[in-house]
């Protein structure tokens, strides 16, 4: 044993009171009970048709202009291709004049927890006159607070893509919430799409999006970042504080190496 | 070996809590979530208790909701990047200890579960490679980036593993 292994226990210390069973198995009883009324809201939800969305409904919506937010909050750019409206569900025409947003983007990635180092094959289409997005790095968006949920970037520099999930602070989550990062590089868009992945293995239930790539992104490459969430999922139900909430983002520093990076 | 999840959750507690002061830079954070992640193997027993490593389990737990509560606010993120290793917990703890912790807790989340896998458990490559999930070659490079970091900030560190 290192020296630096008595010094690193010597640092992790001793937890500053004793573990209290009586409360462990009362926040155990409370996960327990948080998560079977949510399945049940959701299946309700589901039958009713309220806010029942799937992911291939969601491919249909389109959107409106709107503020897009960075998960740090820094940088908000004009409008995004996909937003689903909660409000009415009506699907507004994609405007490709409203593509080139101003600006930089800036963000810090995080990214999944579950940061599954494969991803499912890429779709590849041709297209031709994509306008120019804003020079950046980086660009990343979340779900929290807002149901914008995109970004664009020309990229200055090369980068991988990934998203993530933020558990509840209490319970845990499942979400139809997906996403896309399309990479366009001489008039060719790749696009890159999240899968679901089995998160606690002792919880089949417990399901969630996932995806990532490294390397996927060039400098030059026009990158557009979306998250669909559907109308009526948790990450919009759920309260403020107690709310799981997705996101993802692609550029410099994300892919699935660099996956818990903080 | 029938293990009481009273039993299980004494053992392993003080190790989590261990693992998650290091990981997260505090005190009651680190308290926090490591009885959520105790929490949820008193909620899942009847499967836990039939793993062939329930602590492993409990600790994938344990550092994955210590990632979910670094994403859940952006501004405490950027925060934490700035401000040294936050620690309300007042004790008489030696220059040298602080200056591990925050070592530690100035490496990347992946680096910094390494270096707490090997070093403050114990564990061999191979047991730390299977614990994150990835190739025994990812956590040598891991590991050997993490010490050179930590031999940077001036602390003496070896692995003959």
């Amino acid at each position: 044993m290192t020296d630096f292994a008595l010094l690193l226990k010597d640092a992790a210390g001793q937890p500053p009171r004793p573990l209290n069973m009586a409360a462990i198995r009362q926040r155990a009883t409370t996960l327990g009970l948080r998560r079977r009324i949510s399945l049940w809201t959701w299946a309700v939800l589901a039958t009713l048709g309220i806010g029942g969305a799937t992911g291939a409904t969601l491919a249909t919506i389109g959107h409106q202009p709107s503020d897009v937010r960075t998960i740090h909050g820094e940088r908000d750019t004009p409008d995004g291709p996909v937003h689903p409206d909660r409000n009415s569900g009506s699907a507004v025409a994609f405007t490709p004049d409203n593509r080139s947003a101003p600006g930089g983007l800036s963000s810090t990635p995080v990214s999944s927890i579950v940061a599954v180092p494969r991803t499912h094959g890429p779709d590849t289409t041709t297209t031709t006159g994509a306008s120019e997005y804003a020079r950046a790095a980086t660009c990343s968006v979340d779900t929290v607070g807002e149901s914008v949920r995109t970004c664009r970037f020309t990229a200055t520099a090369a980068g991988g893509w990934n998203m993530y999930f933020v558990d509840p602070v209490n319970g845990n989550f499942n979400s139809n919430a997906h996403a896309e990062v399309r990479v366009t590089r001489d008039g060719k868009t790749t696009t890159y799409k999240t899968h679901e992945e089995q998160w606690d293995p002792v919880d089949p239930a417990d399901r969630r999006p996932a995806g990532c790539a490294d390397n996927v992104v060039q400098p030059g490459d026009q990158v557009e970042v979306i998250v669909y969430a559907p109308a009526g999922d948790w990450l919009q139900n759920g309260q403020d504080s107690n709310r799981p909430d997705i996101g993802a983002g692609a550029g410099q520093d994300w892919g699935c190496t660099n996956g818990t990076h903080q | 070996v029938v293990v009481e999840v009273d039993d299980f959750c004494h053992h392993e507690y003080p190790r989590l809590y261990g693992t998650l002061r290091l990981y997260c830079g505090d005190v009651w954070l680190a308290e926090e979530l490591a009885q959520e992640a105790l929490a949820r193997a008193v909620r899942h027993w009847a499967n836990v208790v039939r793993m062939d490593a329930p602590g492993a389990w409990v600790h994938r737990v344990a550092i994955n909701l210590a990632n979910s509560w670094f994403r859940r606010s952006a501004a405490e993120r950027r925060a934490l990047r700035r401000a040294p290793v936050r620690d309300s917990h007042e004790e008489p703890d030696n220059p040298t200890i602080i200056a591990v912790r925050q070592a530690v807790a100035d490496l990347p989340a992946r680096q910094r579960e390494v270096v707490i896998l090997r070093f403050f458990h114990d564990l061999p490559v191979r047991a730390a490679a299977e614990r994150m999930d990835c190739a025994e070659g990812t956590v040598k490079g891991l590991l050997s980036d993490a010490i050179r970091s930590l031999r940077m900030r001036g602390l003496v560190v070896s692995d003959d593993d």
